[in-house]
């Protein structure tokens, strides 16, 4: 039962870890940063705010939905609150359809910014939504066991290491680090994805956004090092992926799409060799 | 009509630099500005332009003459026979009336509230 | 096809100033593009009407934020030929030095803009860092960071000494070498010559055409300077002769070279002309001096090309100003190379032509802090002078 409370520390640790984040990034730019409690003012503000007229059923409901994906994984990922069989199955399931969510707010928004922001998502997800499925189970099958809550390997990049190598590729997109964010690219598309949100709603997927990237590392640290360990290594996990972000930019978007689809053919080869 | 395009042919310049209007009284006086050889030197052409009449654009000429007409005419009412540029370049709304004139504070207030 | 409207602007956030341009889009590629001006219209050149010569020299440096002095310079260049006004070097040289700070932090702002339309934030901060140091120069030497007004008609407002001169060249020794890493970056790095190459191409016989100017026209291989072709001000001086940067090829990446080479030249002019100045030499005192003449033309280099300024003159007052900016020049070819690119090239390609749109064109005349907003009828028919 204490695992719900730890669960739910989970949120407000997130925000801090943007903060964290931000402030990390701020640094290599050679800049002073915001404050470390910014996303907490930021999210105040929002709530403030008007929100845009209602459009259509689905714009209006996908913030929440997505916001409930996100303390879905909660629940299943570091402590393991509600764990059962194959719930590795249903992690992957999550992730993807939180960015479906995204992509049917996008298209109903109507506006041109979000159609383009959706295709580009739609071809990007046709790559790392296979290649997840299939590191996943492959980091289960090797230990035999069925879930999160059994899992116990210790070091397992040292058995699996192209697995490893693999899912921290596919953190690049989910996490939408710089060569593979052209779905909220600013410059071009003018942050697509979100553009048409204000106000709470767009408050609500700010928070179902840093929850996910918290989610993310602590995954990382879980599968690759092990159970005890997920906490502490978040944050440099957290510092290699900011590293990467600010020294690259985007290429052109046929060159991410390929880069992605030739990982996922990789992955399928991977699953006759179980390394 | 004032046919102007075929002398400014016979010019040879460079380059059209800009195309000014002034209005002194009732007069309208049009100045070109043209950019000759190397050492770029300017040299200017005025016509007069009575109340009403049109010039012929120098559009075929030197193909720069689109805005710097528009803004001639968007200004003065000059018209450029040829000149088919449609959208706006320098009023966006034509012909409000001029809003009330009150203190900054007061329409911040009145903005709150609605 | 399906053929849809993509709109970039009025508010669009890879353009730093509001310019509406209508992509009809069929799939991600381009067919027609269509522009429309006039969002940022404030009426300089009404404002600059019916005052003295000294206000409206007030006005006209206030036209832009980044080329404040090519338009000052401009319009001197102007006038004082028709006032009796005997300008000593220093004045020119102080006016010379100004200006080509003011083109070396215009090309680094523009840089840092470049790479962050492509995403690479840290590239645009360590621009806009090493900027900070030519502001501060300038808040040394004039006062402000930004708008600064150092002229006057005829003379300056004050006489550089020692001390400043001494800082400018230390500024500079210090951002020197940082610039050429960056210039290295922008020349060499993988992903920014793939996106920049081949896109937004100008030939050199459309250029000839469409009369383009600056940096634009240059890298297509026209080889045009106001500095060097009709030289004017410090620059007739024949240690200060300005050799141009001259490229063949048109395309983004060329301009973005181009750019980045005339920071350097800059910084030689600039070197060269503080080693020129005697720092204990003052400047004349202000004077109250006569118009004689009706119509003055006057030229400069901005940073981004040719500033034309034409005015007219009665009993001292302006009768007419019209300023021809460098922007209005080039955006005449914006329509022209988007056809046939990709959406996502589109504003690579709208920053390397470097738009300065707020030097263009409402006005809004803020008057004893009550705020008035006029139409085109009442802006040319109902103004009374002051």
């Amino acid at each position: 039962m204490i695992e719900i409370f730890y669960a739910a520390l989970l949120i407000p640790l997130a925000l801090v870890f943007e903060g964290v984040r931000r402030r990390l990034v701020a640094r290599m730019h050679n800049r002073v940063g915001p404050p470390l409690l910014q996303p907490f003012y930021d999210i105040m503000k929002l709530f403030s705010k008007e929100t845009t007229p209602r459009k259509n059923i689905v714009f209006n409901l996908v913030p929440y939905l997505a916001l409930l994906c996100s303390l879905a994984m909660i629940l299943i990922v570091p402590f393991s609150v509600l764990g059962f069989d194959y719930d590795f199955i249903v992690l992957g399931y999550i992730f993807i359809l939180q960015d479906t969510f995204y992509i049917f707010g996008a298209v109903a928004s109507r506006s041109p910014f979000g159609m383009l922001a959706s295709v580009r998502e739609l071809l990007l997800m046709l790559g790392y939504e296979i290649t997840f499925l299939i590191v996943l189970a492959l980091f289960f099958h090797s230990t035999g066991l069925l879930g999160f809550q059994e899992y116990n390997a210790e070091l397992a990049f040292t058995k699996l290491p192209f697995a490893s190598l693999f899912l921290l590729f596919t953190a690049f997109v989910i996490l939408r680090i710089t060569p593979y964010d052209v779905m909220i690219a600013e410059p071009e598309i003018s942050a697509g994805f979100f553009s048409e949100y204000s106000g709470r709603s767009l408050a609500l997927l700010e928070i179902a956004e840093f929850i996910k990237d918290l989610v993310i590392y602590l995954l990382l640290g879980f599968l690759i090092v092990g159970k005890a360990y997920a906490l502490l290594l978040a944050p440099l996990f957290m510092l290699f992926y900011m590293v990467m972000l600010t020294s690259s930019p985007r290429y052109s978007t046929v060159v991410t799409v390929k880069t992605f689809l030739f990982l996922a053919l990789l992955a399928f080869a991977d699953i006759f060799i179980l390394v | 009509m004032i046919k102007i395009a075929n002398s400014i042919k016979k010019i040879k310049a460079d380059r059209l630099i800009s195309i000014t209007s002034i209005k002194q009284g009732k007069k309208n006086t049009l100045y070109y500005h043209f950019s000759f050889n190397k050492k770029a030197e300017i040299r200017e052409f005025s016509i007069e332009v009575p109340k009403g009449e049109e010039v012929e654009s120098l559009i075929g000429v030197f193909q720069n003459a689109l805005l710097l007409e528009a803004e001639a005419t968007e200004l003065f009412g000059i018209k450029f026979k040829g000149n088919s540029y449609s959208g706006k370049r320098l009023f966006q709304n034509e012909g409000k009336k001029v809003p009330k004139i009150c203190s900054v504070t007061e329409s911040f207030r009145v903005r709150k509230n609605a | 096809m399906h053929e849809k409207i993509y709109p970039i602007g009025p508010q669009h956030p890879s353009l730093k100033e509001p310019l509406f341009l209508k992509l009809h889009v069929d799939g991600s590629y381009i067919t027609k593009a269509e522009f429309n001006l006039g969002y940022a219209h404030r009426g300089v050149e009404k404002c600059a009407e019916g005052y003295f010569l000294d206000t409206a020299l007030h006005a006209v440096q206030r036209t832009c934020g980044i080329c404040s002095q090519c338009h000052s310079m401009a319009f001197l260049n102007a006038v004082e030929p028709m006032t009796e006004a005997k300008v000593p070097d220093k004045v020119y040289l102080q006016r010379l030095i100004t200006a080509e700070l003011e083109r070396m932090h215009s090309h680094m702002l523009w840089g840092g803009v470049m790479a962050h339309e492509i995403g690479l934030e840290t590239l645009f901060m360590y621009y806009w860092r090493e900027r900070e140091h030519i502001l501060d120069v300038f808040d040394e030497l004039t006062g402000n960071r930004v708008h600064h007004s150092p002229d006057l008609l005829g003379t300056a407002k004050r006489a550089f000494n020692k001390k400043n001169l001494d800082m400018v060249l230390e500024k500079l020794d210090l951002i020197e070498h940082e610039i050429k890493d960056l210039k290295e970056v922008m020349r060499s790095h993988g992903v920014i010559t793939s996106r920049f190459k081949k896109h937004g191409k100008i030939p050199k016989k459309m250029a000839k055409e469409l009369g383009l100017v600056g940096p634009v026209a240059r890298s297509s291989g026209i080889n045009y300077d106001v500095r060097q072709n009709a030289p004017y001000m410090a620059y007739r001086m024949k240690e200060l002769k300005v050799k141009p940067v001259i490229r063949t090829g048109g395309d983004a990446w060329e301009r973005t070279m181009a750019r980045c080479d005339e920071i350097f030249e800059s910084m030689r002019l600039v070197r060269k002309a503080c080693e020129m100045i005697d720092p204990k030499e003052d400047v004349p005192k202000r004077k109250n001096l006569f118009a004689k003449g009706t119509l003055g033309r006057g030229r400069s280099e901005a940073p981004r090309g040719e500033n034309f300024h034409f005015v007219a003159v009665e009993n001292n007052r302006i009768l007419r100003l019209k300023l021809r900016t460098p922007t209005l020049a080039n955006v005449i070819c914006y329509s022209k190379i988007m056809e046939g690119e990709d959406i996502t090239d589109v504003p690579v390609i709208l920053m390397s032509l470097d738009p300065c749109i707020s030097c263009m064109e409402r006005v809004a005349v803020i008057r004893n802090g009550k705020q008035e907003v006029w139409n085109s009828h009442e802006l040319f028919e109902g103004r009374k002078h002051d």
